[in-house]
């Protein structure tokens, strides 16, 4: 689980922004980000890599997108902290 | 390296320099339609006379950007393409927030641009844009904000990350009110073309650095183009007489986010009617120059948007 705020200064409190690949929120709130979310938001920036043969063929592989914690970590506006799951929450 | 890619996987993103021609990271992403802007030069061919017929080598030539950008006229983003035109934006209101538009005698526009461009994935830095030549206007029902941008420089630049997207959307069918004189809505219009042109100019200077030093403005010449339905010739009298009138051009979704635009003493340039064939309805293409009213200015953007607080 994730947790994510937003301060955009350019925009107003309450203004409806989407984060690319993540989804709408809206600025000055706060989100808990579920994993499956976390998880859609590197498939969302995945890339596919190629790998050159000699006879100019090739074969791509697929590499994820860096991960929320990545992605916001000097960024000034949208911070993003990790929230440890409480036990026995699966089980709920 | 990375594998081929279509133009859907495009980014971009502008910010507001603090320094003309140093580049900032995007502050504002921007959906766009098309853009072509590209780093020319003027590379100096060598062909000395040295007993060979071929080229020689090359030496560098000035270097420049320059190239066209069509974005939808979202109200939260059109206030940062009008900051590096030649108006003079004045922010009043909060949230909505009202950016007025004034053009001005500089020589230089009020904020240059450093305009980010992702393409299939490889970063390309602009600096220094100024935006020169621009429209508004309807295309598909749509407002649509369309310039020719010139800039200083180019450079490679970190990928962006932590994307954020305007959700606003833009001016469509129902959301306009057109005026011709200013306050009588007519409604026998299917076309807005409102251009402002100041002719600018990429300058350099001698310097340790390669690509221009600024963006001039020359003359400001600002028209607007539109076809009517002809039915009378009101219009094509006040052409022969040069008679002015102020138009004005609204988009508007309430009263917390429009775009209007204004020329306040605006005289017919050329007037076309014409029978084109037996099913043609007839019709009238009017071209109008924008003149000064009393307080110098020939035109008027006034953008009110709900959410942006452009600095």
């Amino acid at each position: 689980m994730y947790h994510l705020k937003l301060n955009l200064p350019n925009m107003a409190k309450g203004a409806e922004v989407e984060i690319d690949g993540l989804g709408v929120f809206r600025n000055g709130h706060e989100y808990e980000i579920e994993p499956h979310m976390a998880e859609s938001f590197r498939n969302s920036h995945a890339r596919s890599v190629p790998t050159f043969g000699d006879d100019g063929s090739f074969t791509q592989e697929r590499v994820l997108g860096p991960t929320l914690l990545q992605t916001f970590k000097d960024n000034p506006s949208i911070t993003v902290t990790t929230v440890e799951e409480k036990k026995g929450d699966e089980d709920k | 390296v990375t594998t081929p890619g279509i133009g859907a996987s495009g980014i971009m993103g502008v910010a507001l320099e603090v320094t003309s021609g140093t580049y900032l990271a995007p502050t504002k992403f921007v959906p766009f339609t098309a853009e072509s802007l590209q780093w020319q030069q003027d590379t100096n061919w060598r062909r000395p006379i040295r007993n060979t017929p071929g080229l020689v080598g090359a030496s560098p030539g000035n270097g420049h950007v320059e190239g066209d950008i069509s974005i939808e006229a979202l109200s939260d983003v059109l206030p940062y393409f009008l900051m590096a035109t030649r108006a003079t934006v004045a922010k009043t209101g909060a949230a909505p927030y009202t950016y007025t538009a004034t053009p001005s005698a500089i020589a230089v526009p009020q904020k240059t641009l450093s305009i980010t461009i992702v393409r299939n994935g490889v970063t390309f830095g602009y600096t220094g844009v100024t935006i020169g030549d621009w429209h508004l206007t309807i295309d598909n029902s749509t407002l649509m904000f369309t310039c020719s941008a010139l800039g200083t420089a180019e450079a490679s630049q970190s990928t962006p990350t932590g994307i954020v997207w305007p959700t606003s959307v833009p001016f469509g069918a129902g959301n306009y009110t057109y005026q011709i004189p200013t306050a009588t809505q007519v409604f026998d219009a299917d076309t807005f073309d409102f251009e402002s042109n100041d002719n600018p100019t990429v300058q350099f200077r001698l310097k340790n650095a390669l690509g221009a030093q600024f963006v001039s403005f020359g003359e400001s010449e600002a028209t607007i183009k539109t076809d009517r339905d002809f039915t009378s010739r009101a219009e094509y009298d006040a052409w022969k007489t040069l008679t002015a009138k102020s138009i004005t051009f609204v988009a508007s979704k309430g009263a917390s986010e429009s775009i209007t635009i204004t020329a306040p003493v605006a005289v017919v340039d050329t007037y076309e009617v014409a029978i084109g064939g037996q099913g043609d309805l007839v019709r009238a293409s009017i071209t109008y120059q924008c003149a000064i009213d009393g307080t110098g200015k020939h035109y008027q953007v006034i953008v009110v948007t709900p959410t942006e607080n452009v600095v």
